[in-house]
């Protein structure tokens, strides 16, 4: 029993870290909670769905194919609609509502599209399991924890030991110091974009394979979630994102197995609260100084 | 072009004002009474209360929330439950909306008001879910997911506000009341401070401005006016249930501030009306499905055109001061 809810709870920890990682990538860099990536989350997981079940595709290209389709989608965003407001001065809040209308504008054409019915997601590993000591792992539950790993250590590598990796930090720390280094600040916070939405397409595939279903209805939580989980984790910092995601699983898990089903996220909520008011800065975020 | 209209409006402020109150007053007599088209009036006025009292914590404090809904929510069960379990009507059920909404709004910001901005955000996002959520599962007090049905129409002393113009009249004057509040708390010294602290919080506090104490003020003022909202709303709609006050609301209140322009007593009012009237006006010409779609990518394209909202830096004392020193400098050249 509880080594089962270990599983599951790691399992939700890993899909939330997926989820996060994207939303944190941007927010790290931008300050800026991108409410559009719970719709590409939504929107990916139907792009694979369509490719893969209704197509007939392979699974692994399917998945190639929708992530590089909502890419390219979350980088347009930021060129065509929130760059402008940037070069005019707006603030954070004004990119923010932005987000908001391409997320409820993206969430209802797939409504108007494919109708607001729950769709089932087929399992890529055919229901094939491993059996160990009274617990059940199911392959799309190994499949999500590894991804979450690879996807963790790849970013990584990215953020910290590339130089594009290094721009990214340079702008979220000083934009304009950054600009005057020479750094192609639009670039990099395009490609940030076109990162993050990809972290958000698979986090949604990933996760409509291991419910095996997905329906629009997800767009709200997905967005709480992920602002959540990554402000528990800590602003803007990868390992934060990941912990923030796994903490609230595990809560989750541990809270609706052994507590109550109905006041779970009362749980993650007020710990999240909690935690705000003794770490301002989140779990693993670095406390900045203001000054004047 | 436009800073001309903008000089007309500064140099005849007053008499805009009384006209735009004018319509809205005779607007029920200009739609012919039409049932459909005062029921639009009637949520864009509660919007207008909501949008306005979220100015006050968003616009005029810093504090972007998007859990403003959890408010609202939390004044539309106090009225809904009164009148349901103890047959309470309008004085004391909207007192008691503003009570309650106010005191959370105290206890949220006595607990969380020193967290910076953006810490902020995801409080007042946390708490809104936490109260639904509240909501969906306190059966004995709330009746959960089912709501609480059949609210008494607003009862004042006997008279019955029991059609939708009757109701508007009601509304129109609780909004004109929220615009008296808002604009009186903002031009007294609570006021001045706390848009001295938004501009500079460090400044205004070396300034021995007690930051805490104000923006909790604001924060509390704020609150009470959306559970006025609320409590307006459960008795005209007759029905409420938890998720009429969640995420998907608070974010369209946030939307109609930021896009009416923040810090601005008009732009909100203006914010709030067109985004109500907007679907509806989807809808009549024939976009009934893509009425959501086409929603959010005119939210997207007009912030892109205007980040600061429609009525945003625009400041009327400012403009009005700026022309007249200007004619004071075209009268000197005339006479030198």
């Amino acid at each position: 029993m509880l080594l089962q809810q270990l599983i599951n709870g790691i399992t939700l920890g890993a899909t939330y870290a997926l989820a996060t990682v994207g939303f944190s990538l941007v927010y790290g860099v931008l300050e800026l909670a991108n409410f559009a990536n719970g719709a590409f989350y939504i929107l990916g997981a139907y792009f694979a769905m369509v490719l893969y079940a209704s197509m007939g595709m392979n699974f692994a290209v399917s998945l190639a194919l929708a992530l590089a389709g909502t890419g390219i989608l979350g980088a347009a965003m930021d060129a065509g609609l929130l760059r402008p407001i940037r070069s005019k001065g707006g603030t954070r809040t004004s990119m923010m509502i932005s987000t908001l209308g391409v997320g409820t504008a993206i969430t209802n054409l797939i409504i108007v599209l494919f109708g607001s019915e729950t769709k089932r997601f087929p399992d890529a590993f055919g229901g094939k399991r491993l059996e160990f000591a009274s617990a059940v792992v199911t392959y799309k539950q190994l499949f999500t924890i590894l991804l979450c790993i690879v996807v963790m250590v790849v970013l990584s590598i990215l953020v910290y030991r590339t130089k594009l990796g290094r721009a990214m930090r340079a702008i979220s720390q000083n934009p304009v110091a950054a600009r005057l280094m020479g750094i192609d600040t639009n670039t990099v916070i395009l490609l940030t974009f076109f990162i993050g939405t990809m972290c958000a397409a698979l986090s949604g595939t990933v996760v409509s394979m291991y419910l095996g279903s997905l329906d629009t209805t997800m767009y709200s939580s997905v967005n709480i979630k992920m602002f959540a989980s990554a402000i528990l984790g800590g602003v803007g910092s990868l390992p934060g994102a990941v912990l923030g995601g796994m903490i609230l699983g595990m809560l989750e898990t541990f809270v609706s197995g052994y507590i109550s089903t109905a006041y779970k996220d009362v749980f993650s909520f007020a710990i999240l609260i909690l935690v705000l008011l003794f770490r301002p800065a989140g779990l693993l975020g670095q406390r900045t100084i203001k000054k004047v | 072009m436009i800073r001309k209209l903008i000089s007309l409006w500064a140099k005849y402020e007053k008499w805009v004002t009384l006209v735009l109150v004018a319509l809205a007053v005779l607007f029920p007599v200009i739609s012919g009474f039409n049932r459909y088209v005062v029921n639009i009036g009637v949520m864009a006025g509660i919007y207008a209360i909501l949008t306005l009292s979220l100015n006050m914590m968003t616009g005029y404090t810093g504090v972007v929330t998007l859990g403003h809904a959890a408010f609202y929510g939390l004044g539309a069960y106090a009225a809904g439950i009164l009148n349901w379990r103890l047959g309470l009507n309008v004085p004391l059920t909207f007192i008691a909306a503003m009570v309650v909404s106010g005191l959370f709004g105290l206890l949220l910001g006595l607990t969380t008001l020193q967290l910076s901005g953006r810490y902020l955000t995801i409080v007042t996002l946390s708490f809104c879910e936490i109260i639904r959520i509240l909501l969906i599962n306190l059966e004995w007090l709330t009746r959960g997911p089912l709501g609480i049905t059949n609210i008494k129409k607003a009862n004042l002393f006997g008279f019955v506000f029991n059609t939708a113009t009757k109701n508007y009249y009601l509304v129109l004057a609780m909004v004109l009341l929220s615009v008296f509040i808002v604009h009186r708390v903002m031009n007294s010294r609570t006021g001045r401070a706390i848009i001295a602290l938004k501009n500079d919080e460090t400044a205004a506090s070396s300034m021995s401005v007690n930051v805490f104490a104000y923006k909790l003020r604001a924060f509390c003022i704020s609150s009470a006016i959306a559970g006025l909202a609320g409590a307006l709303y459960a008795h005209y709609i007759g029905y409420i249930d938890p998720n009429s006050f969640g995420f998907t609301q608070s974010i369209q209140i946030l939307s109609m501030g930021i896009l009416g322009g923040l810090g601005n007593i008009f732009g909100s009012i203006f914010g709030a009306v067109s985004l109500s009237v907007l679907p509806e006006l989807l809808r009549s010409i024939g976009l009934e499905d893509f009425r959501q779609v086409i929603y959010g990518v005119l939210l997207a394209l007009l912030v892109l055109i205007r980040p600061m909202g429609i009525f945003g830096k625009i400041n009327l004392r400012h403009r009005r001061l700026q022309d007249s020193l200007q004619l004071a400098g075209e009268g000197e050249e005339a006479e030198a």
